[in-house]
């Protein structure tokens, strides 16, 4: 048994998936995830079922509290580009090769904690990823005075570009706490779980609490694997009509397109997740005279207090939830002028894509796919579980990572970084050729995935992402070998739900 | 402001053998540090892959019976002298190189980039009409400078800062008054030529200039003789296009060389450059990268230093990290100075005959 949830903007849904049936449930978010949990526990044991959960916790603080939420940016860059618009520049510096050439100032640590008012700490260095000591070091001092879940370090985030990498920290560091106390609340239920990220993929907790901006753009990431997986559809436009907003993913042989180093809040960074193109109406847009992109209240229908677009369709001829009420409140002439306008705004939208087939997801689809499909001139499939398909989406993909791994064989190390919660140094042998380099990393990825309880049918794919070697010299001698090597355990839907 | 850095995958293929100075580290150090500094996301950096020279490009500068041999040594593998080995492919690789400076050449003048830096390896300033020497295979910078008079740039200048003569270019165009030669090199070192006295001839007399330095050679030094010969000469010249030979081996950490450059320096040497290319020729000018042998230490931050100073990125943060500083001490000599200022004086009285801005010594 699976258990996938998909905590939305308004609504949290979840999927049990087992060998031959789909459940699907729905819960307001202000039920809060303990008590949703608590329900779900009563349905089914959790303790022997394989828990992933998708969170838009990191969207919705990065759009409502990213600027309130101050980050203390800690830099170590040595010699090279001048950083200091991305913040404090300190003494350190790790060169190319992972050799500490600049030792830090401990002191000049302690006072810029001291001469700061800051919630959280992004700890950045040059080349970390070849070497993480100097962010280690500068943690140990830092964390005297911060809680540990409000401090983020570079070398989590993996990936060459240190400038991306210094603002892929920060976001971090603006969402680490929240994704560390959802996570403490899950684990009330559950000790190992996996998180669901942008990518379609999924990962361990302990994982993704290290680089939380890896979660950014996650249901609609759910909604298009979801909608893959119910429809079979390779090549379609996903239109999932949520709470707030409506959104569009595209799907290409299977796959939602993505977009690599996504813009957050301005910041160019290392995050990779589904593309989507929001459009900011959906079933509890607020109705006040017009539509407006914004939510107040659930749908007079459902108890709320104000008209949205759910009672615009009831007042229309719909019956969804109490229609009485909305009838009551809205006049069917308003109604329909103001459902027109939705329906061309998302006709005009689905246009922009090439896809002839629409898949609609979310609780409305049926009342109001059927015409946006009309008026772009597309056909369209709404597929059972449509009102659900982000938690199936959630429940049926497999463990996904990527693997950065680094071999010195001059030094006799091996490093592992990029999403592993430890820093694997290991000796490897002085003569290894590229091929024992990319099997090595190959089994690493491997071992990890295993080790967090990813089946080993969904671990087969591995696809080699970079590679680069070279010998080293030193005194006219070849000392030995470097390596590059990066692999990536592709997303994709687990052999569980195949 | 825009800069276009020049650089293929396969510059990292060509190797003579593992510990040669010459080796894939050099380029694959700086590419890391490239990335790393996050040079290819900035909106006035464009990365540009070039393709292989066309044989007519090599055949501007080099002699047929050279290009054949060495192509059919690079077949089986051979040797040219005892350092420059002929490794099986390396014809190819060289083409390849040789494409990537013409390449260079051909965006700046065709105005799609303001200036380049052309990230090539194997280098070139030693190949000779006749054969190759030192590392190098065929004259890049040479094949680019007979590209761009084909293209109807007819004056070029030509300045060579590696640590070593840039004896192949200066014998390319030793009897050509269209292009200025002026190489700043270590002597006593690796070729052994390059006296001030050696000043071109026949129509070229003059349009050769030679600066040599002794060992210990550093920062001030350089920006000195800049200011005092290269630029005075280049003003008089009046280029429409400067090619620069950018050897980076006279960083305080080469291990084949004994000058005391620093990334600073390297950067500071190239933004004046820069400026004075803005001021005679549009802006139009061309970093060839020619030698620089240290690997770990130099090489990542003296490139970044050159592109810095192309883009007009700031410098003030191009330094040496701490654990180095010990290096400069020993590679430094307090007598470089005054040595470097009797050269300069030499050179100026030996060129005094050719440029009006020498005439009043």
């Amino acid at each position: 048994m699976i258990v996938g949830i998909d905590v939305g903007g308004t609504n949290t849904d979840v999927a049990f998936l087992s060998e031959n049936s789909i459940k699907t449930f729905k819960f307001p978010n202000e039920m809060g995830i303990s008590k949703i949990l608590e329900i779900i526990s009563e349905k089914t044991d959790i303790s022997e079922s394989k828990l992933v959960v998708s969170t838009s916790l990191p969207i919705n603080t990065i759009s409502s509290r990213f600027d309130q939420i101050k980050t203390l940016s800690i830099l170590f860059p040595g010699p090279g580009l001048d950083y200091s618009s991305f913040g404090h520049v300190l003494k350190g510096y790790v060169n190319h090769r992972g050799d500490v050439v600049e030792n830090i100032d401990e002191s000049e640590i302690e006072k810029i904690i001291a001469e700061n008012d800051f919630d959280a700490v992004a700890v950045s260095g040059k080349f970390s990823i070849r070497n993480p000591e100097i962010e280690h070091r500068a943690f140990e001092i830092i964390k005297k005075h911060v809680d540990e879940s409000a401090i983020c370090l570079s070398h989590h985030v993996g990936s060459i570009n240190y400038p991306l990498r210094i603002n892929t920290t920060i976001v971090n560091s603006k969402i680490s706490r929240e994704i560390w106390d959802l996570t403490e609340n899950i684990r009330q239920f559950k000790k190992n779980f996996f998180y669901y990220k942008g990518d379609g993929g999924i990962v361990p907790w302990r994982i993704a609490v290290r680089n939380p901006s890896e979660l950014y753009n996650s249901s609609p990431a759910a909604v298009a694997l979801g909608a893959y997986y119910l429809t079979g559809m390779k090549n379609a436009l996903v239109v999932d009509i949520g709470g707030t907003t409506t959104d569009l993913v595209e799907l290409k042989d299977g796959e939602p397109v993505m977009v690599e180093n996504a813009i957050i809040r301005g910041m160019k960074t290392h995050v990779r997740c589904v593309k989507s193109h929001s459009v900011p109406f959906g079933g509890d847009s607020l109705f006040d005279g017009e539509l407006k992109p914004y939510r107040v209240s659930s749908p007079l229908s459902f108890g709320g207090d104000a008209p949205t677009l759910t009672d615009l369709l009831n007042s229309a001829g719909f019956e969804i939830g109490n229609y009485e009420r909305s009838r009551n409140s809205v006049g069917r002439e308003d109604a329909e002028r103001e459902i027109d306008r939705y329906i061309d705004m998302i006709a005009e939208a689905a246009e922009m894509y090439k896809q002839k087939i629409l898949i609609g997801t979310g609780y409305l689809a049926k009342y109001l796919l059927p015409e946006i499909a009309e008026r772009a001139g597309r056909r369209y499939i709404i597929p059972p579980h449509h009102e659900s398909a982000n938690a199936v989406g959630v429940a049926v993909s497999k463990i996904s990572l990527t693997v950065y791994g680094r071999f010195d064989t001059e030094k006799g190390v091996a490093i592992f970084n990029g999403e592993l919660d430890t820093e694997y140094v290991e000796k490897i042998s002085g003569s290894a050729d590229d091929d024992e380099f990319i099997s090595l990393t190959i089994e690493r990825a491997r071992e990890i995935a295993e080790k967090y309880g990813a089946d080993s049918r969904d671990i087969g794919d591995v696809g080699v992402v970079y590679f680069n070697s070279f010998s080293v010299v030193r005194g006219g001698i070849k000392r030995g070998k470097i390596a590059d090597v990066v692999v990536q355990i592709k997303p994709g839907i687990s052999c569980d739900a195949v | 402001m825009r800069t276009g850095i020049i650089y293929h995958p396969k510059y990292l293929e060509h190797e003579q053998s593992p510990s040669h100075p010459e080796r894939r580290e050099r380029l694959a150090y700086t590419m890391d540090q490239l990335m790393e500094e996050g040079i290819f996301d900035l909106e006035n950096i464009l990365l540009i892959e070039p393709e292989m020279a066309d044989i007519d490009d090599i055949l501007s500068v080099h002699e047929e019976s050279y290009v054949r041999f060495l192509e059919r040594e690079s077949r089986t593998g051979g040797i040219i002298d005892f350092d420059t080995s002929i490794p099986v492919g390396v014809f190819e690789l060289a083409l390849l190189a040789a494409g990537g400076a013409i390449r260079a050449g051909k965006e700046v003048a065709e105005g799609q980039v303001d200036n380049a830096f052309a990230m090539v390896r194997p280098p070139g300033h030693h190949a000779k009409p006749h054969t190759g020497a030192g590392f190098c295979y065929f004259n890049n910078i040479a094949i680019m400078v007979r590209h761009l008079q084909k293209m109807g740039i007819e004056r070029v200048a030509i300045l060579d800062w590696d640590a070593h003569h840039g004896d192949g270019t200066q014998e390319i165009f030793y009897e050509d008054d269209s292009v200025l030669f002026i190489s700043t090199h270590q002597i006593p070192l690796y070729p052994g030529t390059g006296y001030p006295d050696e000043i071109g001839k026949g129509r070229g007399e003059g349009y050769t200039v030679n600066i040599p330095v002794p060992p210990g050679t550093s920062d001030e030094e350089y920006l000195y003789i800049f200011d005092s010969v290269i630029e005075p000469v280049l003003r008089e010249f009046q280029p429409e296009f400067i090619a620069v030979s950018a050897g980076q081996d006279n960083h305080f950490t080469d291990p084949i060389t004994g000058l005391a450059l620093t990334a600073r320096g390297y950067g500071m040497l190239m933004q004046k450059a820069r400026v004075l290319a803005e001021e005679l020729c549009g802006g139009r000018i061309v970093a060839v990268l020619e030698g620089g042998y240290s690997v770990e230490q130099a090489l990542p931050y003296t490139n970044l230093a050159i592109i810095c100073g192309l883009a007009g990125l700031d410098l003030s943060n191009i330094r040496e990290p701490e654990n180095y500083i010990g290096e400069l001490r020993w590679r430094k000599r307090s007598y470089a100075m005054q040595k470097v200022r009797d050269n300069v004086m030499d050179v100026k009285k030996i060129h005094s005959k050719y440029w009006d801005c020498f005439k009043d010594l």
